[in-house]
C-alpha cells in the first residue's frame, strides 16, 4: 500500500471511530425528551430574520405545541458533504466541487464541524467531522475522478452514519444517474423522514436534473427527499455556479431558527407529523415534514 | 479480391497484427467493401456448388474478422473512465459481423462464429451500447438459434436496458419482460447456466414476480456455481425476503453474501438499511462502518458493481481466444 492510501485508510478508520458512537435515542430529541426543529423562513427567495417564538405557530401530529426559540449559537452543525467523483466528475467540475467545498467551509463558523465523504460505486469517508476546517481542505486535494455513481447508497451511508443528534447537514452532490447503488429512492426516503439530517442535494446535470425541464426520477426523488428533510435541491446551472450554491447553504445555517419544545398531547412512538406556520410575518417556511420515535426495541 | 488485402489477411494470421491492423487502416472504405463483397460471392458460389472447389478454403477467414475488429478498436475513440466508455462499434466491426456470417456457415469455424457474435454483444453492453449488443446478440442468435450464451447476452443487455436505459416504465417493464423470456430460454437450452438463473431471478423480482424470484434464486443457489454468482443469488434473495416483509430470512440472505465477500459493499448496504429499518441503529452503524474501512483497498471489486454492465473481462478473453486461433 502506498504512503498515501495507507494515510486516507487511516483517516477514514478515524472518522468512522468518530461517528460510530450508538445513538438509540430517538433524533429528533435530547435526554430531556426535547424536540428541536430545525426551520428557514424566506420571502422573495431572501431569508427572513428577527422572528421571535411568538412568530411561529408548530403543530406536531395537529396538536399545538408551546415552542421556544434556540440560539443556533449554542448548537453548532456538523456538516458531512457527500460528493459524487464518478468519473464524469473529471476536469473543471471537479476543479469547481473543490472550489465550491472551500467556500463552504469558508461560511461555516468556527464552532461547526464538517466532514468528507466521496463516492463512486465506491463509498469513502475521507475527513472525519471535525472542527479542523484545515484536514477537510487537505482531504479535498485527494479527491479523484473515477468509476461509477452510486448516489443512493452513499447517501445512506451519510444519514445513517451522521444522524447522532444535535444540527446535523448533509449537502449531497451529485452531477448524474445512479448506476450502481442497491438501495433504491423509496428506501433513502424512508431513511430521511426518520432521520434528525437536514439534507441539501445540489446536482449539476442541468439537461437531466433541472427542474424547469423535464425532471429525471432520480432527480425527482432527490429533491422530494431533500424537502422532506427540510432542506432542498440546488441546481446551479455550469460548475462555476457551484461555489456560490455551496456558499449559500453554509451561510443558511445562520440564518434558520431553531424551535424547541417537549411534545405535549401526542403519543410518543411512531411518526410525528410537523406544520409550521407564522404568525402575522409574511415568509415560506421549511421545516421537514416530521420525525419518527421507533419503539422499544 | 484484391492480392494486397489477401497478403494483409495472411499477415495478421502470421502474428503480424498490429503492423496489419496499421496498414488496414489506408485503405479506402470503399475498396474494402468491395473485398468484403468478393468474399460473400465465393462464399455464396461454395454453397451453390459443394462438389467444386472452395477458394475460401485458401483464406485466413478467422484472421480477416479479428483484423477488421482490431482495426475498429484502434478508430474508436478512447473512453475517459467509466462513465465515458469508448464509442460503439462502427464500420469495420461490420466488415468483422460480414466475414463471421460467412464463417457461420461453414464447417469447422461456426463456433468460432459464435463466439465471435457472443463477445461483440458482451463487450457492447459493457461499453453502453446497448443497441448495437442486442443486435450482435440476435445476429448471433439467427446464426446459432437456442445457443444458451448467446440467450443469456440478449437477456443481460435486455435488462441493463430496463434498468438503466430512459424511458417510461411501461417500456421499462416490457424490457424486463422481453428479458424474461431470453434468460427463461436460455436456461432450458442449459441448465447449468449459473448466471442465466441468477438474473431471470433478479428480473423476476423487478416485474414484482416475488415467489418465481424467491424459486428461481433459491434453485441457483442449490447449483453452486462461481462464488461471485452465489454473492448475487444470496443478495437478491434477501431483497426479495426484504420486500415480502420477512425480515430474518432476508438479513440471513444478506449477513450469507457478506460471508462470501466480508468486503463487499452492496450486502453491508443493504443489510445496514435493513437493520436500521428494524430500529437497530447500533447493528446498522456497526455493518457500515466494517464495510467502509475497506475503501481504497479492497482486494476485489464487489461483483454487484459490474452485474448490470455485465463482465467485460469475459468478452475481452474470449477476442483474445479468438486471435489466438487466426494463425494459419
Amino acid at each position: 500500500m502506498s504512503p498515501a492510501l495507507r494515510s486516507i485508510v487511516g483517516l477514514a478508520l478515524l472518522g468512522m471511530a468518530s461517528l460510530a458512537p450508538a445513538q438509540e435515542m430517538p433524533v429528533f430529541r435530547s435526554e430531556v425528551e426535547s424536540a428541536y426543529v430545525d426551520v428557514f423562513v424566506s420571502n422573495n427567495g431572501r431569508p427572513v430574520r428577527g422572528l421571535q417564538a411568538t412568530d411561529f405557530e408548530l403543530k406536531d401530529n395537529d396538536v399545538s405545541q408551546a415552542i421556544e426559540l434556540v440560539s443556533t449559537e449554542t448548537r453548532p452543525v456538523r456538516a458531512v458533504l457527500v460528493f459524487d467523483t464518478s468519473s464524469s466528475l473529471a476536469g473543471e467540475k471537479l476543479v469547481a466541487l473543490r472550489m465550491a467545498a472551500e467556500a463552504f467551509l469558508e461560511a461555516l463558523r468556527a464552532a461547526d464541524e464538517a466532514a468528507l465523504v466521496a463516492f463512486s460505486e465506491e463509498i469513502s469517508w475521507l475527513a472525519e467531522p471535525t472542527t479542523d476546517k484545515a484536514q477537510v481542505r487537505s482531504a479535498l486535494t485527494r479527491l479523484r475522478a473515477e468509476g461509477a455513481t452510486a448516489v443512493f447508497d452513499a447517501l445512506y451511508a451519510a444519514l445513517a452514519l451522521s444522524d447522532t443528534g444535535g444540527r446535523s447537514l448533509v449537502v449531497l452532490f451529485t452531477d448524474g444517474e445512479d448506476n450502481t447503488s442497491i438501495l433504491g429512492a423509496h428506501q433513502l426516503r424512508i431513511v430521511a423522514e426518520r432521520s434528525n439530517v437536514l439534507l441539501h442535494v445540489v446536482g449539476l446535470r442541468a439537461a437531466s436534473l433541472t427542474p424547469a425541464r423535464e425532471e429525471t426520477d432520480q432527480a425527482r426523488a432527490l429533491r422530494e427527499i431533500a424537502e422532506a428533510s427540510g432542506g432542498r435541491f440546488w441546481t446551479p446551472e455550469s460548475p462555476e455556479r457551484l461555489r456560490e450554491a455551496f456558499a449559500a447553504i453554509a451561510a443558511s445555517m445562520n440564518e434558520r431558527y431553531v424551535l424547541r419544545y417537549d411534545p405535549q398531547g401526542v403519543t410518543r412512538e411512531g411518526w410525528h407529523g410537523l406544520t409550521v406556520r407564522l404568525r402575522g410575518a409574511k415568509g415560506r417556511v421549511q421545516v421537514r415534514r416530521g420525525y419518527w420515535v421507533p419503539p422499544p426495541r | 479480391m484484391s492480392p494486397d488485402y489477401e497478403a494483409l489477411l495472411r499477415r495478421y494470421a502470421r502474428g503480424d497484427r498490429t503492423v496489419a491492423v496499421q496498414a488496414l487502416g489506408a485503405w479506402r472504405t470503399s475498396d474494402l467493401d468491395l473485398q468484403i463483397h468478393a468474399l460473400q460471392r465465393r462464399a455464396k458460389a461454395a454453397a451453390r456448388c459443394p462438389s467444386c472447389e472452395d477458394l475460401l478454403d485458401a483464406l485466413p477467414l478467422k484472421a480477416a474478422v479479428m483484423l477488421h475488429l482490431d482495426r475498429d478498436e484502434a478508430e474508436r475513440p478512447l473512453g475517459t473512465g467509466t462513465e465515458q466508455p469508448r464509442g460503439c462499434p462502427a464500420e469495420q466491426a461490420r466488415r468483422a459481423g460480414q466475414i463471421a456470417s460467412i464463417l457461420a456457415q461453414r464447417h469447422g469455424t461456426r463456433d468460432f462464429a459464435r463466439r465471435f457474435f457472443l463477445a461483440m454483444a458482451q463487450r457492447c453492453q459493457w461499453d453502453f451500447c446497448l443497441q448495437a449488443a442486442l443486435q450482435w446478440g440476435r445476429d448471433g442468435l439467427a446464426r446459432f438459434p437456442g445457443d444458451a450464451s448467446l440467450l443469456l447476452a440478449v437477456g443481460a443487455g435486455l435488462e441493463e436496458q430496463a434498468t438503466l436505459g430512459a424511458g417510461r416504465k411501461a417500456q421499462r417493464r416490457s424490457c424486463f419482460l422481453e428479458a424474461r423470456r431470453f434468460l427463461s430460454e436460455a436456461i432450458a437450452a442449459d441448465p447449468t447456466l449459473t448466471e442465466a438463473s441468477v438474473r431471470l431471478g433478479r428480473v423476476q423480482w423487478r416485474l414484482a414476480e416475488d415467489e418465481a424470484a424467491q424459486l428461481t434464486l433459491e434453485k441457483a443457489v442449490q447449483r453452486g456455481g462461481a462464488p461471485s454468482l452465489l454473492y448475487l443469488a444470496h443478495l437478491f434473495l434477501g431483497q426479495v425476503h426484504k420486500r415480502a416483509g420477512r425480515a430474518e430470512p432476508a438479513i440471513a440472505e444478506f449477513t450469507r453474501a457478506l460471508e462470501l465477500g466480508p468486503q463487499r459493499q452492496a450486502a453491508a448496504v443493504a443489510l445496514s438499511q435493513l437493520l436500521l429499518s428494524n430500529g437497530d441503529v447500533a447493528g446498522a452503524r456497526r455493518v457500515l462502518e466494517q464495510t467502509l474501512v475497506h475503501a481504497g483497498r479492497r482486494t476485489e471489486r464487489d461483483p454487484y458493481w459490474d452485474y448490470v454492465a455485465s463482465n467485460a473481462a469475459q468478452a475481452e478473453e474470449l477476442f483474445e481466444e479468438l486471435r489466438e486461433e487466426t494463425g494459419p
